[in-house]
């Protein structure tokens, strides 16, 4: 066999390899046409494909065109307008930079260009077929430069292979142009496929500009940020939670005007919806970073997606702490029904007032018919609709047969005397005030006593746990000063008056996420509260989940919990968190460790903290079934208004639905009248 | 069956009953009490499988006797409600005539053979104590056992008896109580140590007659039951298997620290040192020193509690953090006016102790 020779490679064959990297598909050829002609200073760009970009691409652009005697130039490789001293390199503030694109194009197509600047008479032109430069000449053309890119890959078969079809190659392109157009809100947009014009953006505002990249409905869900340190300016539009898709379709990163990808950002950006979205769906987001050309290097990638930043801690801090930060103040409840109408709909403003009129209008006779109980409270009177919880029902008398009554609408109000045949209203709020009255029985020591859980734990036993009827007329209170907090449903969900309609509340998402964010603000004072064990709870563990727990102990202690190896195949807690205390200590942490064995658990430190603490507000959260007197309900709903993003719980899960009142309207086919 | 009952008696005994049955049970039978009138006596029973319970109510006039099983809520309703003042029970098939002056209740029974078969008590008791006496010691440990622990051994209060003395004790593995009380005779046979489940003390705690604290309960330990005999009525529970842990070893011995206070006092004081705690912040903490005890709380939502409060205190100074519901739990049940709280450092356990009667290991938190 002959020994394989070691030969220079021909210049048109380097240009080849080269283009390789810089133009994989035609998008890559719209992308360093169209970054050509924004570098040129053009407003106003027509991008005409045909067949997916593989017969055909021609950008036309009003920019500042090039001179004819530069015309050769421009298809030669490393030669650029764009640098000018060496230094250059490292403050790019042009998108183009290496002298590179067209080179790489006319060596894998048929390119031609035609240009004329202002202040030239007449268009010049000039061909480039696989590398072969022709000759400039006088042509007919508008200030401005056209450039047709014909066949692709005609002359390397096997990248042309690796293409897709004229469909997938053309929305590659959309997308590409999408892109670019973004962050020229000042240059017109125009892409045509086969003729038709599939995308066309006129000059226009920043924000109008970023929400074309999203569809028509998510206009309305999203929030604007903007900030500034020193140096970096971060702005752009992210979504409300439920926009959230499985892909990262919606999401846009840009740097100093350059369309980027950055796992650094786009970190920061998912730390900041953390909890909010369910894991693995990507935020709709477009963000603008504009930093000194000098504090980033954009030359690490060949198709310059990829950047590096001098100080990348802090962009991320930034961009997690605005958007977090926007988020935070913001109402995300998301909506029951997806709402397609502005905000500020005149009809439904006007359905808002009349509704709220019809609401304080005095009702007509006292006796109202909504209200059957003979019995009603005097105050009821002036407000029919309305039985106030806050108000405690008359006490009953052992013969009185509004007995009965009371018992099963108020079971988990009652205790009952030992050996005494009546029952008695216990005061909703235990005696001992420390006990939060969220914390389900036997949670709370304060209020445990061995009378305590006798008969009123287990109402059922005489009322078959009916839902307590009373409750069920809340729903329409006269003053939302006095309004009742919410009425419970299937002891699972609240459902409450707001503002604009109701919210649906899933009880236990919220709590966990009330949980959550306390036990997140807690930690950053210090480890948490931790009750010490009288015997250490031993639990067997495999090898694996001790050496594991070893290496989890330092974040562990922070959280209250003390947990150590025990034994060759043993481990034990020896205190545990305070709050926690309904929970096993010794099953909580072998949970946690089979977690981690099974590679279910996130081992940095952040990440590891974040589960753990999802775990306990989880396992501590009130749970769907569990029954809640109106007091719980108030204190769980007061808590909401001061936790903040309490629309998602951990999980990412929703909180809250919200149904407006234009909803109803809608479904209640109301719009008309 | 037909019978003729005083609807007082019934009342108490059917009121009781409620805490017996079943709470959770596909069988219908299981949501009954069984009545057997013979003998010039109605016997009401109820079961949850793990205990049985049942009344013997001799205010009855029993006209033929038999059986039957009715549903124990409706049954309780019905006699509840009722304005008289005697109640006529008359089984006709499997239909139950439930007679007033003025009201006539045809209740659907379940067949009697569905209830499950009930342990006899009637060997002679092993421990014998008053009513009362029992009373405190429920009273005294109940609280600390564990609600729903997957230690089982916790869920219940471990009883022992040596000579004249009972003693119990209960843990959730955070703080453990332990009280002793006298029996009316020493036992004579050996008894060794059983856990009872806690559902089986409060019923019996039910069972004593406030009025008739003197009276004797009699109390019998076999294999894998418990009986007690209160009153008219007999409770027969199956007993908690498993280890109760070594109590003894976590009594502390080594406490070097000593306060003594009034009991009312130190509990108002806890009581106002707690009102500033939240669910994730319980502790309070406590400073003890010659010049007494200052207990301060924290909450960031809250604000800041401080209490001062003047005790006696022997030992150097120590800085302590308590669950205050855990010492508001044993103050409410001790009974005597003085207590003694002895200590050793900051992470050892505390020793709560009134007269030689009862004493409460409490852990301390870590702040
Ligand atoms: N649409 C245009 N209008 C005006 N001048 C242009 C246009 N397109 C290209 N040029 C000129 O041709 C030169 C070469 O373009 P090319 O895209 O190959 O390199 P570049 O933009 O300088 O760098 P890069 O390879 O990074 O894109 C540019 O520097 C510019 O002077
Ligand atoms: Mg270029």
């Amino acid at each position: 066999m002959a020994l394989p020779r070691i030969l220079q490679l021909s210049a048109g064959l380097i240009n080849r390899i080269a283009a390789g990297e810089v133009i994989e598909r035609p998008a890559s050829v719209v992308k360093e046409l169209v970054e050509n002609a924004l570098d040129a200073g053009a407003s106003q760009i027509t991008v005409e494909i045909e067949d997916g970009g593989l017969s055909l691409i021609r950008i036309i652009d009003n920019g500042c065109g090039i001179e004819s005697s530069d015309l050769p130039l421009a298809f030669a490789s490393h030669a650029t307008s764009k640098l000018t001293s060496d230094d250059d390199l490292f403050r790019i503030a042009t998108m183009g930079f290496r002298g590179e694109a067209l080179a790489s194009i006319g060596a894998v197509a048929q390119a031609r260009i035609v240009s004329r600047t202002a202040t030239s008479q007449a268009a010049w032109e000039i061909y480039n077929r696989g590398g072969a430069i022709s000759d400039p000449q006088a042509a007919a053309g508008n200030t401005g430069t056209i450039i047709e890119v014909r066949n692709l890959f005609y002359n390397t078969p096997a990248r042309r292979k690796f293409l897709r079809g004229p469909g997938t190659e053309f929305s590659h392109i959309s997308e590409m142009v999408m892109r670019l157009a973004l962050s020229w809100p000042a240059v017109a947009f125009k892409l045509l496929h086969n003729q038709r014009t599939t995308l066309d953006l006129p000059a226009t505002t920043t924000e109008d500009r970023l929400l074309a990249a999203w569809p028509q409905d998510f206009r309305a869900l999203h929030l604007n940020v903007d900030t500034r340190d020193a140096e970096i300016h971060l702005r752009g539009i992210i979504g409300l939670p439920e926009l959230a898709r499985p892909t990262a379709k919606y999401q846009f990163l840009y740097l100093n005007g350059r369309s980027i990808r950055d796992k650094f950002i786009i970190h920061a950006l998912r730390e900041a919806y953390r909890g909010l979205t369910e894991p693995g769906r990507h935020p709709a987001a477009v963000l603008m970073i504009d930093i000194p050309p000098h504090d980033v290097d954009v030359n690490v990638h060949p198709t310059k997606t990829e950047v590096r930043f001098r100080d990348g801690g802090r962009i991320h801090g930034l961009v997690l702490s605005t958007v977090r930060e926007k988020l935070l103040g913001s109402d995300l409840t998301p909506h029951a029904v997806a709402r397609r109408d502005q905000p500020d709909d005149p009809q439904r403003q006007d359905m808002r007032s009349r509704l709220a009129d019809f609401f304080r209008q005095p009702p007509a006779t006292p006796a109202s018919p909504l209200v059957e109980t003979p019995q009603a409270d005097p105050n009821s009177a002036s407000a029919p609709f309305l039985i106030n919880p806050s108000i405690p029902p008359p006490a009953p008398t052992t013969a009185a047969p509004f007995n009965q009554n009371h018992e099963t609408r108020y079971p988990s109000l009652l205790t009952r005397q030992p050996g005494a045949d009546t029952f008695v209203h216990a005061p909703a709020i235990t005696a001992a005030p420390s006990s939060s009255p969220l914390t389900p029985p036997g949670i709370s020591p304060l209020s445990d006593s061995t009378t305590g859980q006798s008969v009123a734990e287990k109402p059922q036993s005489f009322d078959g746990g009916q839902q307590p009827a009373s409750r069920m007329q809340n729903i329409a209170a006269t003053d939302a000063n006095v309004a009742p907090p919410a009425i419970q449903l299937h002891n699972s969900y609240l459902v409450a008056q707001a503002d604009d309609g109701l919210v649906i509340i899933d009880q236990h998402a919220l709590h966990e996420r009330i949980m959550y964010e306390e036990l997140l603000a807690r930690i950053s004072r210090g480890p948490l509260e931790s009750q010490r064990l009288l015997i250490p709870q031993t639990f067997p563990a495999s090898q694996r989940q001790l050496d594991l727990l070893e290496q989890i102990q330092p974040l562990l202690l922070k959280l209250g919990i003390e947990a150590e190896r025990f034994g060759p195949s043993t481990g034990a807690v020896q205190a545990f968190p305070t709050f926690l205390q309904r929970l096993e200590p010794a099953t909580f942490v072998q949970e946690l460790l089979e977690r981690g064995e099974q590679e279910l658990l996130d081992l940095h430190e952040e990440e590891l903290l974040h589960e753990v603490l999802d775990m306990m507000a989880c396992k501590a959260a009130i749970k769907a079934g569990d029954p809640l007197s109106p007091t719980e309900i108030e204190a769980l709903l007061a808590r909401r208004e001061l936790v903040e993003r309490s629309s998602n719980c951990p999980h990412g899960r929703p909180t809250t639905l919200r149904l407006s009142l234009r909803d109803l309207e809608k479904q209640f086919k109301r719009t008309g009248f | 069956m037909k019978v003729i009952c005083n609807r007082g008696a019934l009342l108490n005994a059917l009121a009781v009953m409620g805490n017996a049955v079943s709470t959770r049970t596909p069988k219908p039978a299981l949501l009954c009490v069984k009545l057997s009138a013979q003998n010039d006596q109605l016997t009401v029973t109820a079961t949850d499988l793990e205990l049985a319970l049942e009344i013997f109510d001799n205010q009855v006039e029993i006209n033929q006797p038999g059986e039957c099983l009715l549903p124990v809520d409706k049954f309780y309703s019905i006699v509840r409600e009722s304005i008289d003042d005697t109640i006529s029970i008359e089984i006709e098939n499997t239909t139950a005539h439930i007679k007033g002056r003025d009201s006539h209740f045809k209740v659907f029974t379940q067949p009697v053979d569905e209830f499950p078969p009930i342990p006899e008590f009637t060997d002679k008791a092993d421990l014998q104590i008053q009513g009362g006496v029992l009373k405190r010691l429920i009273n005294q440990t109940l609280f600390a056992a564990a609600k729903e622990s997957s230690r089982y051994a916790f869920n219940g209060v471990l009883v022992s008896a040596a000579g004249k003395k009972v003693t119990l004790v209960s843990t959730d593995g955070r703080r453990l109580a332990l009280a002793k009380g006298d029996l009316v005779t020493a036992s004579d046979k050996k008894v060794g140590s059983a856990i009872i489940p806690c559902k089986a003390l409060q019923l019996v705690d039910k069972l004593i007659d406030n009025d008739q604290l003197e009276e004797v309960v009699s109390i019998q330990i076999r294999e894998n039951r418990v009986n007690f005999k209160v009153g008219n009525a007999t409770l027969t529970s199956s007993l908690i298997e498993g280890q109760f842990p070594p109590y003894e070893d976590v009594i502390p011995k080594d406490a070097d620290k000593k306060m003594s206070a009034n009991t009312a006092e130190f509990l108002s004081a806890i009581k106002r040192a707690a009102l500033l705690s939240t669910e994730e912040s319980k502790g309070v903490r406590m400073q003890f020193s010659k010049n007494g005890l200052i207990l301060t709380s924290r909450s960031p939502e809250a604000g800041e509690a401080t209490i001062n409060f003047p005790c006696k205190f022997e030992g150097d100074d120590v800085e302590i953090g308590f669950n205050p519901a855990f010492l508001v739990d044993t103050l409410k049940v001790v009974n005597s006016d003085e207590i003694s709280l002895e200590l050793s450092a900051a992470n050892r356990p505390g020793l709560v102790k009134s007269g030689s009667d009862f004493l409460y290991v409490i852990m301390p938190v870590n702040l």
